[in-house]
Protein backbone atom coordinates (compact mmCIF):
# COMPACT_ATOMS: atom_id res chain seq x y z
CA UNK A 1 0.00 0.00 0.00
CA UNK A 2 1.03 3.62 -0.51
CA UNK A 3 2.62 5.04 2.66
CA UNK A 4 0.17 7.26 4.52
CA UNK A 5 -2.91 5.84 2.81
CA UNK A 6 -3.99 3.29 5.44
CA UNK A 7 -5.65 5.87 7.69
CA UNK A 8 -7.32 7.47 4.67
CA UNK A 9 -8.63 4.10 3.47
CA UNK A 10 -10.01 3.33 6.94
CA UNK A 11 -11.70 6.71 7.01
CA UNK A 12 -13.19 6.07 3.58
CA UNK A 13 -14.61 2.72 4.71
CA UNK A 14 -16.21 4.37 7.74
CA UNK A 15 -17.55 7.14 5.49
CA UNK A 16 -19.17 4.57 3.17
CA UNK A 17 -20.74 2.67 6.08
CA UNK A 18 -22.25 5.87 7.54
CA UNK A 19 -23.38 6.93 4.07
CA UNK A 20 -25.32 3.72 3.41
CA UNK A 21 -26.74 3.65 6.93
CA UNK A 22 -28.25 7.13 6.61
CA UNK A 23 -29.27 6.71 2.95
CA UNK A 24 -31.23 3.64 4.07
CA UNK A 25 -32.59 5.56 7.07
CA UNK A 26 -34.02 8.25 4.76
CA UNK A 27 -35.27 5.68 2.23
CA UNK A 28 -37.35 4.06 4.99
CA UNK A 29 -39.07 7.40 5.53
CA UNK A 30 -37.56 8.00 8.97
CA UNK A 31 -37.35 11.66 10.03
CA UNK A 32 -34.14 13.67 9.71
CA UNK A 33 -33.18 17.25 10.25
CA UNK A 34 -31.00 19.53 8.13
CA UNK A 35 -30.25 22.96 9.55
CA UNK A 36 -31.43 25.97 7.56
CA UNK A 37 -29.06 27.43 4.98
CA UNK A 38 -30.30 31.01 4.39
CA UNK A 39 -28.33 31.37 1.13
CA UNK A 40 -30.21 28.46 -0.44
CA UNK A 41 -33.57 29.62 0.93
CA UNK A 42 -32.91 33.00 -0.68
CA UNK A 43 -32.67 31.57 -4.22
CA UNK A 44 -36.46 31.44 -4.57
CA UNK A 45 -36.62 35.06 -3.39
CA UNK A 46 -33.92 36.05 -5.91
CA UNK A 47 -35.74 34.38 -8.81
CA UNK A 48 -39.03 35.96 -7.64
CA UNK A 49 -37.33 39.35 -7.63
CA UNK A 50 -36.22 38.83 -11.24
CA UNK A 51 -39.73 37.74 -12.23
CA UNK A 52 -41.26 40.87 -10.69
CA UNK A 53 -38.70 43.16 -12.31
CA UNK A 54 -38.81 41.37 -15.67
CA UNK A 55 -35.04 40.89 -15.62
CA UNK A 56 -32.91 37.75 -16.01
CA UNK A 57 -31.03 35.71 -13.43
CA UNK A 58 -27.29 35.44 -13.98
CA UNK A 59 -25.43 32.30 -12.89
CA UNK A 60 -21.71 31.57 -13.14
CA UNK A 61 -19.10 29.10 -11.85
CA UNK A 62 -15.71 30.87 -11.93
CA UNK A 63 -12.46 30.15 -13.72
CA UNK A 64 -10.73 27.66 -11.42
CA UNK A 65 -10.28 23.97 -12.32
CA UNK A 66 -13.35 21.76 -12.79
CA UNK A 67 -13.64 20.31 -9.29
CA UNK A 68 -16.11 19.34 -6.58
CA UNK A 69 -17.29 22.94 -6.23
CA UNK A 70 -18.60 22.79 -9.80
CA UNK A 71 -20.36 19.49 -9.21
CA UNK A 72 -22.03 20.85 -6.08
CA UNK A 73 -22.98 24.01 -7.96
CA UNK A 74 -24.69 21.97 -10.68
CA UNK A 75 -27.39 20.98 -8.14
CA UNK A 76 -28.05 24.63 -7.36
CA UNK A 77 -28.10 25.50 -11.07
CA UNK A 78 -30.63 22.75 -11.76
CA UNK A 79 -32.85 24.04 -8.92
CA UNK A 80 -32.51 27.67 -10.03
CA UNK A 81 -33.25 26.81 -13.67
CA UNK A 82 -36.37 24.90 -12.56
CA UNK A 83 -37.58 27.94 -10.64
CA UNK A 84 -36.87 30.14 -13.66
CA UNK A 85 -38.75 27.78 -15.97
CA UNK A 86 -41.71 27.71 -13.59
CA UNK A 87 -41.90 31.49 -13.31
CA UNK A 88 -41.03 32.32 -16.92
CA UNK A 89 -37.82 34.11 -15.98
CA UNK A 90 -34.75 34.06 -18.21
CA UNK A 91 -31.57 32.54 -16.82
CA UNK A 92 -28.19 33.45 -18.30
CA UNK A 93 -25.42 31.00 -17.46
CA UNK A 94 -21.83 32.00 -18.20
CA UNK A 95 -18.89 29.62 -18.18
CA UNK A 96 -15.12 29.92 -18.38
CA UNK A 97 -14.32 26.25 -18.87
CA UNK A 98 -15.31 24.88 -22.27
CA UNK A 99 -15.80 21.34 -20.91
CA UNK A 100 -18.42 22.67 -18.49
CA UNK A 101 -20.50 24.37 -21.20
CA UNK A 102 -22.19 21.23 -22.66
CA UNK A 103 -22.97 19.98 -19.13
CA UNK A 104 -24.48 23.34 -18.28
CA UNK A 105 -26.65 23.26 -21.41
CA UNK A 106 -27.86 19.79 -20.48
CA UNK A 107 -28.65 20.76 -16.88
CA UNK A 108 -30.68 23.84 -17.84
CA UNK A 109 -32.43 22.04 -20.70
CA UNK A 110 -33.39 19.15 -18.38
CA UNK A 111 -34.68 21.59 -15.77
CA UNK A 112 -36.91 23.28 -18.36
CA UNK A 113 -38.03 19.90 -19.70
CA UNK A 114 -38.93 18.65 -16.21
CA UNK A 115 -41.13 21.73 -15.76
CA UNK A 116 -42.76 21.09 -19.13
CA UNK A 117 -41.37 24.35 -20.56
CA UNK A 118 -38.79 23.09 -23.03
CA UNK A 119 -39.99 25.57 -25.65
CA UNK A 120 -38.98 28.43 -23.29
CA UNK A 121 -35.38 27.18 -23.03
CA UNK A 122 -32.95 29.56 -24.79
CA UNK A 123 -29.72 27.91 -25.87
CA UNK A 124 -28.16 31.33 -26.52
CA UNK A 125 -28.39 32.08 -22.80
CA UNK A 126 -25.79 29.40 -22.03
CA UNK A 127 -22.63 31.31 -22.87
CA UNK A 128 -19.03 30.22 -22.89
CA UNK A 129 -17.18 33.53 -22.59
CA UNK A 130 -13.49 32.74 -22.44
CA UNK A 131 -11.09 30.51 -20.56
CA UNK A 132 -8.94 33.61 -19.97
CA UNK A 133 -9.77 35.18 -16.63
CA UNK A 134 -9.88 38.86 -17.59
CA UNK A 135 -11.86 38.26 -20.79
CA UNK A 136 -14.32 36.17 -18.79
CA UNK A 137 -14.71 38.96 -16.23
CA UNK A 138 -15.25 41.58 -18.91
CA UNK A 139 -17.77 39.35 -20.68
CA UNK A 140 -19.80 39.12 -17.46
CA UNK A 141 -19.47 42.84 -16.76
CA UNK A 142 -20.83 43.47 -20.26
CA UNK A 143 -23.82 41.22 -19.55
CA UNK A 144 -24.36 43.05 -16.24
CA UNK A 145 -24.38 46.43 -17.95
CA UNK A 146 -26.44 45.47 -21.01
CA UNK A 147 -28.94 42.95 -19.63
CA UNK A 148 -29.06 44.12 -15.99
CA UNK A 149 -29.79 40.82 -14.19
CA UNK A 150 -31.72 41.35 -10.96
CA UNK A 151 -30.07 38.33 -9.32
CA UNK A 152 -26.47 37.22 -9.55
CA UNK A 153 -25.63 33.69 -8.41
CA UNK A 154 -21.91 33.02 -8.24
CA UNK A 155 -21.34 29.50 -7.01
CA UNK A 156 -18.38 27.36 -7.94
CA UNK A 157 -14.63 27.52 -7.97
CA UNK A 158 -13.07 30.97 -8.21
CA UNK A 159 -9.80 32.75 -8.72
CA UNK A 160 -9.29 36.52 -8.46
CA UNK A 161 -12.49 37.17 -10.43
CA UNK A 162 -14.56 36.58 -7.28
CA UNK A 163 -14.45 40.18 -6.05
CA UNK A 164 -14.76 41.70 -9.52
CA UNK A 165 -17.95 39.75 -10.21
CA UNK A 166 -19.44 40.42 -6.81
CA UNK A 167 -18.64 44.13 -6.72
CA UNK A 168 -20.00 44.91 -10.17
CA UNK A 169 -23.03 42.76 -9.38
CA UNK A 170 -23.54 44.91 -6.31
CA UNK A 171 -23.08 48.05 -8.41
CA UNK A 172 -26.00 47.12 -10.70
CA UNK A 173 -28.17 46.40 -7.65
CA UNK A 174 -28.50 42.65 -8.20
CA UNK A 175 -29.40 40.42 -5.28
CA UNK A 176 -26.29 38.28 -4.88
CA UNK A 177 -25.82 34.75 -3.61
CA UNK A 178 -22.31 33.33 -3.69
CA UNK A 179 -20.67 30.13 -2.56
CA UNK A 180 -17.35 28.36 -2.78
CA UNK A 181 -15.12 25.97 -0.91
CA UNK A 182 -12.04 27.99 -1.84
CA UNK A 183 -11.17 29.82 1.35
CA UNK A 184 -9.17 32.62 -0.29
CA UNK A 185 -12.31 33.96 -1.94
CA UNK A 186 -14.91 33.52 0.80
CA UNK A 187 -14.03 36.89 2.46
CA UNK A 188 -14.66 38.72 -0.82
CA UNK A 189 -18.07 37.14 -1.14
CA UNK A 190 -18.95 37.82 2.48
CA UNK A 191 -18.02 41.48 1.98
CA UNK A 192 -19.80 41.99 -1.33
CA UNK A 193 -22.78 39.60 -1.48
CA UNK A 194 -26.14 39.35 0.27
CA UNK A 195 -25.72 35.65 1.08
CA UNK A 196 -22.65 33.41 1.06
CA UNK A 197 -22.49 29.63 1.19
CA UNK A 198 -19.31 29.00 3.13
CA UNK A 199 -17.25 25.88 2.42
CA UNK A 200 -19.26 22.72 2.92
CA UNK A 201 -22.60 24.58 2.77
CA UNK A 202 -22.18 24.53 -1.01
CA UNK A 203 -21.60 20.78 -0.92
CA UNK A 204 -24.69 20.33 1.24
CA UNK A 205 -26.86 22.15 -1.30
CA UNK A 206 -27.82 18.99 -3.23
CA UNK A 207 -29.17 17.32 -0.08
CA UNK A 208 -30.78 20.54 1.15
CA UNK A 209 -32.63 21.19 -2.11
CA UNK A 210 -33.41 17.66 -3.24
CA UNK A 211 -33.63 15.64 0.03
CA UNK A 212 -33.04 12.40 -1.93
CA UNK A 213 -31.73 9.48 0.20
CA UNK A 214 -28.33 9.30 -1.56
CA UNK A 215 -27.64 12.98 -1.09
CA UNK A 216 -28.86 13.13 2.50
CA UNK A 217 -26.78 10.03 3.27
CA UNK A 218 -23.68 11.79 1.96
CA UNK A 219 -24.49 14.85 4.06
CA UNK A 220 -24.68 12.78 7.23
CA UNK A 221 -21.44 11.03 6.26
CA UNK A 222 -19.83 14.49 5.92
CA UNK A 223 -21.06 15.38 9.41
CA UNK A 224 -19.66 12.12 10.72
CA UNK A 225 -16.32 13.06 9.12
CA UNK A 226 -16.40 16.42 10.86
CA UNK A 227 -17.10 14.92 14.29
CA UNK A 228 -14.35 12.36 13.72
CA UNK A 229 -11.92 15.12 12.77
CA UNK A 230 -12.83 17.16 15.86
CA UNK A 231 -12.34 14.07 18.04
CA UNK A 232 -8.97 13.31 16.43
CA UNK A 233 -7.81 16.90 16.89
CA UNK A 234 -8.79 16.89 20.58
CA UNK A 235 -7.36 13.44 21.34
CA UNK A 236 -4.24 14.21 19.28
CA UNK A 237 -3.68 17.48 21.14
CA UNK A 238 -3.96 15.78 24.53
CA UNK A 239 -1.73 12.85 23.50
CA UNK A 240 0.95 15.05 21.96
CA UNK A 241 0.92 17.31 25.03
CA UNK A 242 1.49 14.20 27.15
CA UNK A 243 4.41 13.19 24.92
CA UNK A 244 2.74 10.33 23.06
CA UNK A 245 3.15 10.10 19.28
CA UNK A 246 0.90 7.04 18.89
CA UNK A 247 -1.93 8.88 17.14
CA UNK A 248 0.27 10.89 14.79
CA UNK A 249 2.17 7.70 13.86
CA UNK A 250 -1.17 5.96 13.22
CA UNK A 251 -2.27 8.81 10.93
CA UNK A 252 0.97 8.54 8.97
CA UNK A 253 0.49 4.80 8.28
CA UNK B 1 -29.79 6.95 -26.86
CA UNK B 2 -30.41 6.83 -23.10
CA UNK B 3 -27.48 4.43 -22.79
CA UNK B 4 -25.13 6.89 -24.52
CA UNK B 5 -26.40 9.97 -22.70
CA UNK B 6 -26.80 8.57 -19.23
CA UNK B 7 -25.72 4.98 -18.56
CA UNK B 8 -22.39 4.97 -20.40
CA UNK B 9 -21.04 8.15 -18.71
CA UNK B 10 -22.08 6.75 -15.32
CA UNK B 11 -20.24 3.47 -15.99
CA UNK B 12 -17.17 5.29 -17.27
CA UNK B 13 -17.27 7.51 -14.18
CA UNK B 14 -17.53 4.44 -11.95
CA UNK B 15 -14.58 2.64 -13.58
CA UNK B 16 -12.42 5.77 -13.74
CA UNK B 17 -13.31 6.78 -10.18
CA UNK B 18 -12.54 3.36 -8.71
CA UNK B 19 -9.18 3.21 -10.51
CA UNK B 20 -8.21 6.72 -9.38
CA UNK B 21 -9.30 6.00 -5.81
CA UNK B 22 -7.46 2.67 -5.71
CA UNK B 23 -4.32 4.34 -7.08
CA UNK B 24 -4.25 6.57 -3.98
CA UNK B 25 -3.91 3.53 -1.71
CA UNK B 26 -2.25 0.79 -3.76
CA UNK B 27 1.12 0.80 -5.47
CA UNK B 28 0.33 -1.87 -8.14
CA UNK B 29 1.92 -0.75 -11.42
CA UNK B 30 -1.14 -1.28 -13.67
CA UNK B 31 -3.24 0.85 -11.32
CA UNK B 32 -0.68 3.65 -11.31
CA UNK B 33 -0.34 3.46 -15.11
CA UNK B 34 -4.10 3.60 -15.69
CA UNK B 35 -4.56 6.51 -13.27
CA UNK B 36 -1.77 8.40 -15.05
CA UNK B 37 -3.41 7.67 -18.41
CA UNK B 38 -6.76 8.96 -17.12
CA UNK B 39 -5.14 12.21 -16.02
CA UNK B 40 -3.57 12.60 -19.47
CA UNK B 41 -6.94 11.93 -21.12
CA UNK B 42 -8.53 14.78 -19.19
CA UNK B 43 -6.05 17.19 -20.80
CA UNK B 44 -6.86 15.83 -24.28
CA UNK B 45 -10.61 15.95 -23.66
CA UNK B 46 -10.37 19.52 -22.34
CA UNK B 47 -8.56 20.49 -25.56
CA UNK B 48 -11.40 19.02 -27.62
CA UNK B 49 -13.92 20.81 -25.43
CA UNK B 50 -12.24 24.09 -26.34
CA UNK B 51 -13.56 23.67 -29.89
CA UNK B 52 -17.07 23.29 -28.43
CA UNK B 53 -16.51 26.47 -26.41
CA UNK B 54 -15.51 28.48 -29.43
CA UNK B 55 -18.43 27.07 -31.42
CA UNK B 56 -20.67 28.34 -28.61
CA UNK B 57 -19.17 31.86 -28.80
CA UNK B 58 -19.50 31.86 -32.58
CA UNK B 59 -23.11 30.67 -32.51
CA UNK B 60 -24.21 33.25 -29.93
CA UNK B 61 -22.66 36.17 -31.81
CA UNK B 62 -23.84 34.89 -35.20
CA UNK B 63 -27.40 34.66 -33.86
CA UNK B 64 -27.12 38.14 -32.38
CA UNK B 65 -26.15 39.50 -35.80
CA UNK B 66 -28.80 37.43 -37.59
CA UNK B 67 -31.65 38.63 -35.38
CA UNK B 68 -30.06 42.07 -34.76
CA UNK B 69 -30.42 41.70 -30.99
CA UNK B 70 -28.99 44.24 -28.52
CA UNK B 71 -25.69 45.80 -29.58
CA UNK B 72 -25.37 43.34 -32.45
CA UNK B 73 -22.81 45.37 -34.40
CA UNK B 74 -20.27 44.66 -31.65
CA UNK B 75 -20.69 40.98 -32.38
CA UNK B 76 -18.99 41.62 -35.74
CA UNK B 77 -15.95 42.86 -33.79
CA UNK B 78 -15.98 39.75 -31.59
CA UNK B 79 -16.25 37.30 -34.50
CA UNK B 80 -13.72 39.07 -36.74
CA UNK B 81 -11.17 39.37 -33.89
CA UNK B 82 -11.63 35.73 -32.92
CA UNK B 83 -11.32 34.40 -36.48
CA UNK B 84 -8.41 36.66 -37.42
CA UNK B 85 -6.35 35.83 -34.36
CA UNK B 86 -7.08 32.14 -34.85
CA UNK B 87 -5.85 32.38 -38.46
CA UNK B 88 -2.74 34.31 -37.44
CA UNK B 89 -1.90 31.53 -34.96
CA UNK B 90 -2.74 28.81 -37.45
CA UNK B 91 -0.74 30.23 -40.36
CA UNK B 92 2.25 31.80 -38.61
CA UNK B 93 2.32 29.67 -35.46
CA UNK B 94 2.06 30.87 -31.86
CA UNK B 95 5.70 32.01 -31.86
CA UNK B 96 5.27 34.30 -34.92
CA UNK B 97 5.84 38.05 -34.61
CA UNK B 98 2.25 38.97 -35.52
CA UNK B 99 0.80 36.55 -32.95
CA UNK B 100 3.09 37.64 -30.11
CA UNK B 101 2.61 41.34 -31.02
CA UNK B 102 -1.16 41.14 -30.52
CA UNK B 103 -0.66 39.14 -27.34
CA UNK B 104 1.96 41.49 -25.88
CA UNK B 105 0.60 44.87 -26.96
CA UNK B 106 -3.17 44.31 -27.03
CA UNK B 107 -4.15 41.39 -24.84
CA UNK B 108 -1.67 41.87 -21.98
CA UNK B 109 -2.35 45.61 -21.38
CA UNK B 110 -6.11 45.02 -21.57
CA UNK B 111 -5.83 42.18 -19.05
CA UNK B 112 -3.66 44.26 -16.73
CA UNK B 113 -6.16 47.11 -16.91
CA UNK B 114 -9.05 44.87 -15.96
CA UNK B 115 -7.04 43.24 -13.19
CA UNK B 116 -6.06 46.62 -11.75
CA UNK B 117 -9.74 47.38 -11.17
CA UNK B 118 -9.46 44.91 -8.28
CA UNK B 119 -7.84 47.64 -6.17
CA UNK B 120 -10.92 49.87 -6.47
CA UNK B 121 -13.29 46.97 -5.97
CA UNK B 122 -11.44 46.05 -2.78
CA UNK B 123 -11.80 49.62 -1.47
CA UNK B 124 -15.56 49.73 -2.06
CA UNK B 125 -16.05 46.21 -0.69
CA UNK B 126 -13.98 47.04 2.41
CA UNK B 127 -15.93 50.26 2.92
CA UNK B 128 -19.20 48.35 3.06
CA UNK B 129 -17.80 45.42 5.07
CA UNK B 130 -16.14 47.67 7.66
CA UNK B 131 -19.27 49.64 8.55
CA UNK B 132 -20.00 48.80 12.17
CA UNK B 133 -23.51 47.36 12.32
CA UNK B 134 -23.10 44.62 14.91
CA UNK B 135 -20.53 42.82 17.06
CA UNK B 136 -19.19 40.73 14.16
CA UNK B 137 -18.59 43.70 11.87
CA UNK B 138 -16.93 45.59 14.75
CA UNK B 139 -14.52 42.68 15.25
CA UNK B 140 -13.90 42.58 11.48
CA UNK B 141 -13.09 46.29 11.50
CA UNK B 142 -10.66 45.98 14.41
CA UNK B 143 -8.93 42.89 12.99
CA UNK B 144 -8.81 44.36 9.48
CA UNK B 145 -7.32 47.64 10.72
CA UNK B 146 -4.63 45.86 12.75
CA UNK B 147 -3.70 43.55 9.85
CA UNK B 148 -3.56 46.45 7.38
CA UNK B 149 -1.39 48.57 9.67
CA UNK B 150 0.80 45.60 10.57
CA UNK B 151 1.42 44.80 6.92
CA UNK B 152 2.73 48.23 5.90
CA UNK B 153 5.82 50.13 6.99
CA UNK B 154 3.90 53.13 8.35
CA UNK B 155 1.91 50.94 10.73
CA UNK B 156 5.04 49.33 12.14
CA UNK B 157 6.68 52.78 12.47
CA UNK B 158 3.71 53.98 14.55
CA UNK B 159 3.73 50.95 16.85
CA UNK B 160 5.76 47.72 16.56
CA UNK B 161 2.93 45.83 18.21
CA UNK B 162 0.88 46.04 14.99
CA UNK B 163 3.25 43.58 13.27
CA UNK B 164 3.13 41.19 16.26
CA UNK B 165 -0.67 41.29 16.46
CA UNK B 166 -0.93 40.88 12.70
CA UNK B 167 1.17 37.72 12.93
CA UNK B 168 -1.02 36.40 15.74
CA UNK B 169 -4.29 37.15 13.92
CA UNK B 170 -3.06 35.55 10.70
CA UNK B 171 -1.46 32.50 12.31
CA UNK B 172 -3.94 31.65 15.05
CA UNK B 173 -7.65 32.61 14.58
CA UNK B 174 -7.44 33.12 10.81
CA UNK B 175 -5.53 29.87 10.17
CA UNK B 176 -7.86 27.94 12.47
CA UNK B 177 -10.91 29.23 10.61
CA UNK B 178 -9.41 28.54 7.19
CA UNK B 179 -8.42 25.00 8.16
CA UNK B 180 -11.87 24.28 9.56
CA UNK B 181 -13.50 25.46 6.32
CA UNK B 182 -10.99 23.47 4.27
CA UNK B 183 -11.72 20.29 6.23
CA UNK B 184 -15.47 20.80 5.75
CA UNK B 185 -15.03 21.49 2.02
CA UNK B 186 -12.74 18.45 1.60
CA UNK B 187 -15.33 16.21 3.26
CA UNK B 188 -17.99 17.73 1.02
CA UNK B 189 -15.85 17.01 -2.03
CA UNK B 190 -15.40 13.39 -0.86
CA UNK B 191 -19.19 13.12 -0.54
CA UNK B 192 -19.81 14.51 -4.04
CA UNK B 193 -17.04 12.34 -5.52
CA UNK B 194 -18.41 9.25 -3.83
CA UNK B 195 -21.91 9.92 -5.16
CA UNK B 196 -20.47 10.43 -8.65
CA UNK B 197 -18.51 7.17 -8.55
CA UNK B 198 -21.64 5.29 -7.54
CA UNK B 199 -23.65 7.04 -10.24
CA UNK B 200 -25.97 8.61 -7.68
CA UNK B 201 -24.95 12.12 -8.72
CA UNK B 202 -26.19 12.80 -12.22
CA UNK B 203 -26.45 16.56 -12.08
CA UNK B 204 -23.68 16.94 -14.69
CA UNK B 205 -25.65 14.65 -17.02
CA UNK B 206 -28.72 16.81 -16.67
CA UNK B 207 -30.55 14.62 -14.17
CA UNK B 208 -31.02 14.30 -10.44
CA UNK B 209 -30.31 11.22 -8.30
Amino acid sequence: MVKGSVSFSLFLVAFVVVYFYYANHVKQGKPFNIRRIPGLDAIAEAVGRCTEMGRPVHYTFGTFTFDGNYLASFDVLSYTASLCARTGTDIIVTTALPEVTPMTEEIVRSAYASEGKLDAFKLDNIRFLSNTQQAYIQGIHGIFMREKPAANLILGSFNAESLQLAEVGNHIGAMQIAGTGRTNHIPFFVAACDYTLIGDELFASGAYIGRQPGRVGALFAQDFGKWLTIALVLVGTVMTTMGSKALSNLMKM
Amino acid sequence: MKFLRSDLPVWLGFIGGIIMLAAVSFTAKPLQDYSKAFLEWTVVLAAFAMALGYANVFRIHANRIRFQRGKWKLSYVAIISMVLYFLVGLVGGTKSEAYTYVFTYVFTPLSATVFSLNAFHMCTACYRAFRVRNMESALLLIAGTIVMLGSIGVGTAIWKGFAIWTGWIMNVPSSAGIRAINIGAALGAIGVGFRMILGLERGHLGGAE
